[in-house]
């Protein structure tokens, strides 16, 4: 219950309770409100007046297995709107466990100053001069900061593209194995970090402190049938294991809506050498990890070390949206390439899906050819490194298309879109379109309606009713911080009672499925209040043109939901 | 008799002896044959959570397979 603001302007820190209109939220729930009532809506975001909130979910720290998400949320650099980012790695697990709910990172460090902000074991937090730190690259600062602060300690960082305030810039975690290989990627979130001055926080991991649940009893049974649904569930117990999100990557192929060469085609005839199969070759044969913890608490355990051909480490974990957004957007079917390409953007700090976006726009635009491994290379380098088109391309696809004044950017209020096209998917295109965050697949992914034979993926029919559906539920899993592949368990009606348990167990009110619905809904509500004081009408709710003109073969569909359609998405 | 193409993916290439994951199996149906006959002949059961699809359409269990078609059976998966 302990509710920490740290203020850059004068390097001050201090100690509350939960202020009581946040009592009993978790995670994007509490971000979304933090932002909401406390960030002038019309703020620049990378200016004194924003905030950046970093909330564990509502079960993080509790015994429920993987529930180690961090929320972070602030006003968006890259999309102008409220944004929440999770990722995974011990950061949540170990706020939890330290009792605290929050941390608030207020004003702006004096320019050239940098900072690291410790929490110790009692949960108290400090600042500290980080001048050393200063245009460190991710992987060298985790190890300099263990050293520095001990490694019985987890961090959340920024790389060089933080620093340098880009808007693609990501927040990275370190994962069970200390390596800064988890992300907090989309919507810039690093450049919020980077303007107000913190490089890294650093978080004890020796935490025994978690805030009391009203019903211990209850929840360890409700947390018991969760574990065994996930343990019995064929695709958390058999598929992601040994292939990871890359598994998803065929069924995406199979269905055209796989957007390659920068969305000009719906599949990737190289899928056969970068999916779950060819993974999992690769990586066997030459001794790394296809089955690998890379979050706190995890059993499903879909992480992976991705080696090179003498065995040593590259990177982990390689998964589907940068599979794609490294391989089919850019053309390039080496394995090889797209590793080092996922390790370089977790090193320099970089969201993977915007950052192979917005290559993939410049190579459409002419600047490089499809296919060019080398160049993929040298343009993320070149982002470290701060070169005029270091930024450009680090400042996400919009900007890239505007320098090369090309047409084709797939991108929702300037975030790009993700691994699923949505002219092939057209409940994807409406939750691109009308989430508060820009196009995000994590916002409200319709693949699994599309599975089950729920909706046809190729009609606009139903997919507004199923996007908004899967956006609520969405919301409320990123309340509680639960990973979405392990979310997949509540497939099941068991699995589904002993989360709602699990919610009333800790808060001491009971909760059922309409409660939880009413979690995502508020949060969604509160996201869209800011959004509209920001000044973004419904207008901002529409995918780009090329969408609704350019048919993606193999089925040449073009996005088909009205914009009247759109509109009734947040009718709740 | 009609000639479909196989392909499958996730886990269940394990489940079938030699599988060559370019080629697929190159199967013959007589006319009138259905997914449900298809998953059937492969020994899919429902816990595997095959999803079928006929050149690039999920099909239902009910679909009649054609002569010609490309067909690729994957497990369920909900992205990440």
């Amino acid at each position: 219950m302990k509710f920490i603001r740290v203020d850059l302007t004068h390097q001050t820190v201090t100690h509350d309770a939960v202020p009581a209109a946040y009592a009993g939220l978790g995670g994007r729930g509490l971000t979304a409100e933090i932002i909401n009532a406390e960030v002038p809506p019309q703020c620049d975001p990378l200016g004194p007046d924003n905030k950046l909130a970093i909330a564990p979910g509502l079960l993080s720290g509790t015994t429920l297995v993987n529930t180690s998400r961090i929320s972070i949320g602030a006003k968006s650099p890259l999309t102008g709107t409220i944004k929440e980012s999770n990722s995974g790695g011990k950061i949540a697990a170990c706020l939890g466990k330290l009792g605290v709910t929050a941390i608030v990172v207020e004003g702006q460090a004096p320019k050239g100053s940098l900072y690291v902000m410790s929490v110790d074991v009692n949960g108290n937090a400090k600042l500290h001069d980080a001048a050393q730190y200063k245009g460190m690259r991710t992987y060298d600062l985790c190890a300099k900061l263990l050293a520095d602060f001990g490694p019985k300690n987890t961090i959340m960082c920024i790389g060089p593209a933080g620093e340098y305030q880009l808007g693609s810039a990501s927040i990275q975690t370190t994962d069970v194995d200390d390596r800064p290989c988890r992300a907090a990627g989309r919507g810039g979130l690093g450049a919020v970090m980077g303007a107000k001055g913190l490089k890294a926080v650093v978080v004890s991991t020796e935490g025994k402190n978690p805030d009391a649940l009203a019903d211990p009893e209850a929840f360890k049974e409700a947390a018991k049938i969760f574990a065994q649904e996930l343990r019995n569930n064929p695709f958390t117990a058999k598929v992601l294991p040994k292939y990871g999100t890359a598994s998803t990557l065929d069924a995406v192929n199979a269905l055209g809506a796989f957007p390659s060469y920068n969305a000009t085609k719906g599949t990737f005839d190289g899928a056969s050498k970068i999916n779950g199969a060819a993974l999992v070759k690769t990586i066997e044969s030459r001794g790394g990890k296809v089955q690998h913890m890379g979050c706190a608490q995890c059993i499903v355990q879909c992480s992976n070390e991705y080696v090179d051909p003498q065995g040593k480490y590259v990177t982990s974990s390689l998964e589907y949206e940068t599979i794609w957004s490294m391989g089919g957007m850019l053309g390039i079917d080496d394995l090889d390439t797209i590793a080092r390409l996922d390790y370089l953007c977790d090193d320099i700090g970089l969201d993977t899906i915007n950052t192979g976006v917005a290559m993939a726009v410049a190579m459409d635009a002419g600047y490089k050819s499809f296919g060019d491994c080398l160049a993929a290379i040298d343009m993320v380098e070149a982002i470290a490194q701060g070169t005029e088109m270091g930024r450009l391309i680090g400042s996400g696809p919009d900007a890239v298309g505007k320098h090369f004044n090309h047409h084709r950017v797939p991108t929702v209020k300037g975030q790009s879109i993700a691994a699923y096209d949505p002219r092939g998917m057209q409940g994807n295109g409406v939750t691109y379109a009308t989430s508060p965050m820009g196009a995000d697949h994590t916002a409200g992914n319709m693949l699994g309606h599309y599975m089950a034979r729920a909706l046809d993926p190729l009609s606009p029919d139903g997919q507004v009713d199923g996007s908004r559906q899967v956006q609520i539920g969405m919301a409320a899993m990123d309340c509680v911080g639960m990973c979405i592949l392990a979310g997949m368990g509540m497939t099941t009606k068991e699995a589904r009672n002993a989360m709602f348990q699990m919610i009333g167990a800790k808060l001491g009110t009971p909760v059922d499925s309409k409660g939880y619905a009413a979690m995502g809904m508020r949060t969604l509500k509160v996201e869209r209040e800011f959004n509209q004081k920001a000044g973004f009408t419904a207008k901002d709710d529409r995918l780009p043109r090329f969408f609704y003109e350019e048919p993606l073969p193999p089925h040449n569909k073009v996005f088909l939901v009205k914009d009247e359609d759109l509109d009734k998405v947040h009718n709740f | 008799m009609i000639k479909v193409i196989v392909k499958l993916y996730g886990t269940l290439p394990e489940r079938i002896q030699a599988y060559d994951p370019d080629k697929g199996l190159i199967l013959e149906f007589a006319q009138g044959t259905k997914v449900a006959d298809l998953t059937q002949r492969l020994n899919l059961a429902a816990e595997d959570t095959g999803v079928v699809a006929l050149d690039g359409r999920v099909a239902a269990p009910e679909t009649s397979l054609y002569d010609g078609a490309q067909i690729r059976i994957f497990q369920a998966a909900y992205g990440g």
